[in-house]
């Protein structure tokens, strides 16, 4: 074999490569200046999770839109209150009230042990598929189905699947992107402001006696809770209560005299507040 | 053979994509919109010239002295890449609304076969420097003129009732092969 030829390829490649390679760092360097250096800092202040939630495409034009004005320093959700700081500290503006914070909750109590079945349906993988293509063995047309489109969507692994086939929100996690809620077929998702509050846990609509035949823990819409609430603050909507938030003083009333058995009602969203 | 005549050549009778099916990666990729269609035209133009005029220097006051014309092939490409990334940092900064646009097609210049065909036929017959940047020059223009008659074809297609199973790719690959089909006709022209 001649060595030469194989050295002399190899050190001429070389030299071409390095030689390319430093005309490309020197021109990469005299166009970086034009880039404004305020986009550079904001994106490194970003949560770099491109969720999308802030209505532009990414972090990084996001971070582009904030450093023209066209965007709010508050438009991360994802960030929270600390992206938020750093952004006003970046763009010299003072952000001084807070922005509520979201949570996604899960609107259906109905696990495998609560959740009837009617029928013998296999083969879907995908939530969005056993809703759209009526692969579901769930008596129930509104709950849960218990795939985790919700848990794989999530981008920041806020969401896991419990043994009961329900997904369960890591409320300190989740940033209330709101990603889970557009991926639910079922709109059981929901993005609610992170304060003590008085929930319907179920999202079915059907009539009382259809939602018997239907899950052990769903909304029977007997209308106690009305009757019962000293505040007057619980009206019925589409066989659902709707509590007035305004009205509800937090008693727990309701919470305790709702005669499905695991409660439809339940009192205070987060348990980092008791 | 006059310059005029590689200029005919090149857009015409022996077009890139019509004539010799080199890169059609853009061409069926990008065509669905007149601004990114012209601007991948003056990238892919830009990108061919200037790799080709290197290259000739590579090939003819490297390569050649050293005895390794068998490297041919890979310092060309070496060649091309420089050249697509300077035009990506180049449209990056200035002009971030076709970077935008171009996304992906724009790194995959480096490997449009186009680019490399131009700068290997150059030096396969063996041009002068004169003639391998109007070779160059002509076989880009012939690139962009194709992109924007499938453009224009396109946008027209987008009007039009297309059977279902002729919706999408299809059509498209029948419009470029009636396209070829007419550039055929060309033949023969420019000597």
């Amino acid at each position: 074999m001649n060595w030469i030829i194989v050295v002399s390829s190899v050190v001429i490649l070389l030299s071409l490569g390095l030689l390319f390679g430093w005309m490309l760092g020197v021109f990469s360097n005299v166009f970086h200046v034009k880039e404004n250096p305020l986009v550079e800092k904001i994106k490194e202040a970003l949560p770099q999770a491109n969720c999308g939630a802030c209505g532009y495409s990414g972090c990084g034009s996001f971070a582009e839109a904030v450093a023209r004005g066209d965007a709010p320093i508050n438009g991360c959700v994802a960030g929270g209150q600390e992206t938020i700081d750093t952004l006003a500290n970046i763009m010299g503006v003072s952000q001084k009230e807070t922005q509520t914070r979201y949570v996604a909750v899960v609107l259906c109590k109905g696990g495998i042990d609560e959740a009837l079945v009617n029928a013998d349906a296999r083969g879907a993988s995908s939530c969005r598929m056993a809703h759209y293509l009526r692969l579901s063995d769930r008596a129930c047309n509104f709950g849960c189905l218990g795939y985790g489109d919700c848990a794989k969507a999530c981008p920041f692994g806020a969401i896991t699947m419990g043994k009961n086939g329900l997904p369960i929100v890591n409320t300190t996690i989740c940033t209330g992107c709101g990603i889970c809620v557009d991926k639910c077929p079922r709109d059981i998702m929901r993005l609610f402001s992170d304060t003590k509050r008085v929930l319907c846990l179920c999202s079915n609509r059907d009539t009382g006696s259809l939602v018997r035949k239907a899950c052990k823990v769903g909304c029977i819409s007997c209308g106690l809770c009305v009757k019962k609430c000293p505040q007057k603050a619980i009206t019925f909507k589409n066989n659902l209560p709707v509590i007035d938030i305004e009205k509800c003083d937090l008693c727990g009333i309701c919470v305790t005299i709702c005669p499905v058995h695991s409660l439809s009602l339940r009192q205070a969203l987060t348990e980092k507040d008791e | 053979m006059s310059l005029v005549n590689i200029l005919i050549q090149t857009i015409f009778s022996q077009n890139f994509i019509f004539m010799r099916f080199l890169g059609l990666c853009p061409f069926f990729g990008l065509t669905n919109d007149m601004d990114s269609s012209i601007g991948m035209g003056g990238a892919v133009t830009f990108v061919t010239v200037m790799a080709s005029v290197v290259s000739y220097f590579v090939y003819y006051f490297v390569l050649i002295p050293f005895g390794v014309e068998y490297l041919q092939t890979i310092a060309f490409i070496l060649t091309i890449a420089v050249f697509v990334q300077l035009v990506e940092i180049y449209l990056k900064k200035m002009i971030p609304n076709l970077y935008k646009v171009m996304g992906i097609y724009l790194p995959l210049i480096t490997t449009n076969c186009m680019i490399l065909g131009v700068t290997l036929i150059n030096i396969q017959e063996g041009y002068s420097l004169l003639e391998t940047i109007f070779f160059a020059f002509g076989s880009s223009v012939g690139f962009t003129l194709a992109m924007v008659l499938m453009t224009a074809v396109r946008i027209r297609m987008g009007d039009s009732n297309i059977p279902a199973f002729f919706k999408g790719a299809p059509i498209v690959f029948i419009a470029a092969s009636f396209i070829a089909i007419a550039f055929m006709g060309l033949q023969g022209l420019g000597g």
